[in-house]
């Protein structure tokens, strides 16, 4: 019995390697190694490529909390991730709404949404700088100074073309939300009496949280580790008012040549990340309801 | 039965995939992993011994074979990455020998990055910047180098050679002369503009006669806060012991506001921003479109550099109108321009095998003692080389105002080994932007560069 039960055993564990183990290694090998040389290196006063570097301990942590342009950063951060959130989802959400309530040309245009996310970060920054400087800047509607030569509107400059990017590609996933909500609920609905906005918030919304708990944490994720098109639309200019966090991290590690406190920012940076996004999982995934 | 026999082969493929994954253990780079186990193969043990007769080959016209090894460039000079790519790759083909190029606008960056991986380039076009923070550690001492004797511009950290200086290149005003001369109805002798209150009133007679802005001032960051601001140290007397005077001064307590080549800088800022073609919104200038401004005579000076005519003859400019000047000075550097080497090239010291160094250093020699080497550099890349042995002049009329108007009758100013970390233009851009668009004051520029140098260190010293 005992034999027969410890066969069982190997044998299980000889299919989880065959299945498991070559995934399992290169997660450890690109994922968690690295990791945790990187919470080696941020105890460390290595400058990014001499071959010795010392022990310092928790020294890099403590001096975060002096490091004004870092506090700034994330700050700035914040405000952007807040902002884009709000309208990439409220965008996705709206034609996601109108693209599903039968209107013609459907598929050309949710194809025609989507295209903007193909365009890589930086290629997008520089069309982007483009159309700002050139183009807009010769147009009577919009003022003579380009929008990135201003601190507030390149703020707002990088909120709409994260906007124009990712709010195609959640509008794929609050379609699949709104067709995936049965008829039946609609037409029962429909039968009690509600009108389309009842629907909507009573009905739809609920059913389809799961596309809200999805998209949320996508546009939180990538709004908050935003670096190519911060790089190549603004360069974190004008006076430097543009520096997210990413770029300030970077900054830090490879040109100001301190790789143990910019890795430290950067474990910093991942812990705020870390508790934004348990936070929203689970204030969403709360609202989930089973269909 | 014959499910599970296709499973066990589909993982056994998985498993066998990623073992060919890690196979190439002997690979000293990530860029050079097809070649290297070629190398690996065919380099005879005595490769050593081979190279010896090699070199001799080189001077006697015969060609070094290098059995196949491949040699990764860094460019960082962007403007003539396609003339640079060419003339190494002639020269690999010629000597068997693979070249993996790559360019980047920010050498520090991208060799912290190479370097944290394991993946220094083995040959590689930097700054003296990059010389001076990672020279000892990661390059190859090329003391004895056959060109040593022809330059003096070769860069050297404690006593070692280490950058082989690839152009020499100036930091001034490009001038449509032609443009000038129309819109004043008159001969143009820029020895008559050399200091901000002469240069101010052409500007104003510039204006006043038609053409309404008549500089350019980029917005580029290396240019507005990395080129034109350096000058403020560069001009305290043209030294590198007047940039080490001026850092200790300022350490010393003393503010940078008092000092005269601040004022003048900040004078010279005020005058160009003043009439700027870009003044409406002087941060968002365009390269290109400030090129064409220049070439098509709506403006007569650019504050860039001599490395900037292969984008002005990109779009027509005619050799015979162009020339350069210096920015206005009024201390007794008035009428100079700041000209040395600006780029070196490098040999990497950590991963490159003895083979792959010999060759480099091979080419090294290929540019500075052969004919046609030489030749390439000057007329394909259009630079100014920084060796005498070099019989060739530059061809284009910016470069040849720098030899002829400025380096051959003294009237520039080289600060070398003097030099700001690499974090100093980043740190700065944000005062000196302000500065230019009115947002700033110079008392908070000055505040600004009070605060760097009391917490940094100069390069060089």
């Amino acid at each position: 019995m005992y034999m027969q039960r410890k066969e069982k055993m190997s044998r299980k564990i000889l299919l989880f390697l065959l299945f498991a183990g070559p995934s399992m290694t290169l997660f450890v090998m690109f994922v968690i190694v690295p990791f945790i040389y990187g919470l080696y290196l941020t105890m460390t006063n290595w400058d990014g490529f001499s071959s010795t570097k010392e022990f310092v301990g928790l020294q890099n942590y403590a001096n975060i909390f002096k490091e004004k342009d870092f506090w700034s950063s994330i700050w700035l951060t914040f405000r952007y991730v807040i902002a884009s959130v709000i309208f990439v989802n409220g965008i996705a959400f709206l034609l996601a709404y109108l693209l599903t309530s039968g209107i013609k040309g459907e598929n050309f245009l949710r194809a025609g949404f989507f295209t903007p996310n193909l365009i890589g970060g930086i290629v997008l920054g520089f069309i982007w700088q483009f159309i700002f400087n050139r183009v807009m800047t010769t147009l009577p509607i919009f003022p003579e100074q380009s929008f990135l030569s201003d601190p507030t509107k390149a703020f707002w400059a990088m909120v709409i073309v994260e906007t124009w990017r990712a709010s195609g590609y959640m509008l794929l996933i609050y379609i699949a939300g709104f067709v995936g909500v049965s008829p039946d609920f609609i037409e029962a609905a429909r039968i009690d009496g509600a009108n389309n906005r009842q629907i909507l918030w009573r009905i739809r919304m609920p059913l389809m949280m799961q596309s809200f708990t999805i998209c949320l944490f996508l546009t939180l994720s990538s709004a908050f580790k935003v670096y190519d098109m911060n790089l190549s639309l603004t360069a974190g200019g004008p006076y430097g008012s543009t520096r997210m966090a990413a770029m300030t991290i970077f900054e830090k590690a490879f040109t100001y040549h301190d790789y143990g406190m910019g890795q430290s920012e950067a474990v910093v940076f991942f812990l705020i990340m870390l508790v934004v996004a348990v936070i929203q999982l689970r204030v969403t995934s709360k609202r989930e309801v089973a269909a | 039965m014959l499910r599970k026999l296709i499973a066990v082969l589909l993982a056994a493929v998985m498993v066998l995939s990623l073992a060919a994954c890690t196979a190439p253990a002997t690979t000293p780079s990530a860029d050079t992993k097809e070649a290297e186990p070629e190398k690996e193969e065919e380099a005879p043990a005595d490769e050593a011994e081979e190279e010896a007769p090699a070199d001799e080959a080189e001077d006697t016209g015969d060609v070094a074979d290098y059995g196949g090894i491949t040699l990764t460039f860094m460019n960082s000079k962007p403007e003539i990455s396609d003339e640079m790519e060419a003339i190494v790759k002639g020269w690999a083909d010629q000597h068997n020998v693979k070249i993996e190029f790559y360019e980047t606008s920010n050498p520090t960056d991208t060799l912290t990055q190479k370097y944290a991986a394991g993946d220094g380039p083995i040959l590689a076009v930097v700054d003296s910047t990059q010389i001076v923070e990672m020279g000892e550690e990661k390059m190859l001492p090329l003391d004895g180098a056959e060109w040593e004797g022809e330059t003096k511009l070769a860069w050297y950290v404690n006593g070692k050679l280490y950058g082989m200086p690839l152009t020499v290149e100036s930091q001034c005003l490009v001038v449509n002369k032609k443009a000038v001369e129309e819109t004043l109805g008159r001969e143009f002798d820029k020895s008559q503009y050399t200091t901000t209150e002469t240069f101010e009133a052409l500007l104003a007679e510039l204006r006043e006669k038609g053409m309404e802005n008549p500089i350019i001032m980029m917005s580029e960051s290396w240019s507005m806060c990395g080129h034109l601001f350096a000058q403020m140290m560069n001009f305290q007397d043209g030294t590198a012991q007047g940039c080490f005077d001026f850092v200790d001064y300022i350490k010393d307590g003393g503010d940078a506001y008092d000092n005269e080549m601040f004022k003048n800088q900040v004078k010279i800022y005020q005058i160009y921003s003043e009439y700027n073609i870009n003044k409406a919104d002087p941060l968002a200038a365009v390269y290109d479109l400030n090129c064409s401004y220049l070439v098509d005579g709506e403006a007569a000076f650019m504050s860039n550099g001599t490395w900037g005519w292969p984008d002005l003859a990109a779009m027509g400019a005619d050799v015979n109108d162009y020339e350069i000047m210096s920015h206005p000075i009024d201390n007794d550097l008035t009428g100079r321009v700041q000209a040395s080497a600006t780029k070196f090239i490098v040999i990497d010291n950590t991963i490159a095998t003895p083979e792959q160094q010999e060759a480099a250093k091979a080419f090294l020699n290929y540019l500075t003692m052969t004919d046609e080497g030489q030749k390439a550099l000057v007329e394909n890349c259009g630079i100014v080389s920084a060796f005498s042995n070099n019989p060739y002049a530059p061809a284009d009329p910016v470069n040849t105002s720098l030899a002829v108007d400025y380096m051959a009758t003294g009237k520039t100013v080289n600060t070398v080994p003097f030099g700001a970390p690499s974090d100093f233009r980043t740190t700065m851009e944000p005062y000196i932007q302000k500065l230019v668009t009115g947002l700033g004051t110079d008392r908070e520029l000055a505040d600004a560069l009070n605060d760097y140098w009391r917490s940094h260190e100069p390069n060089g010293r």
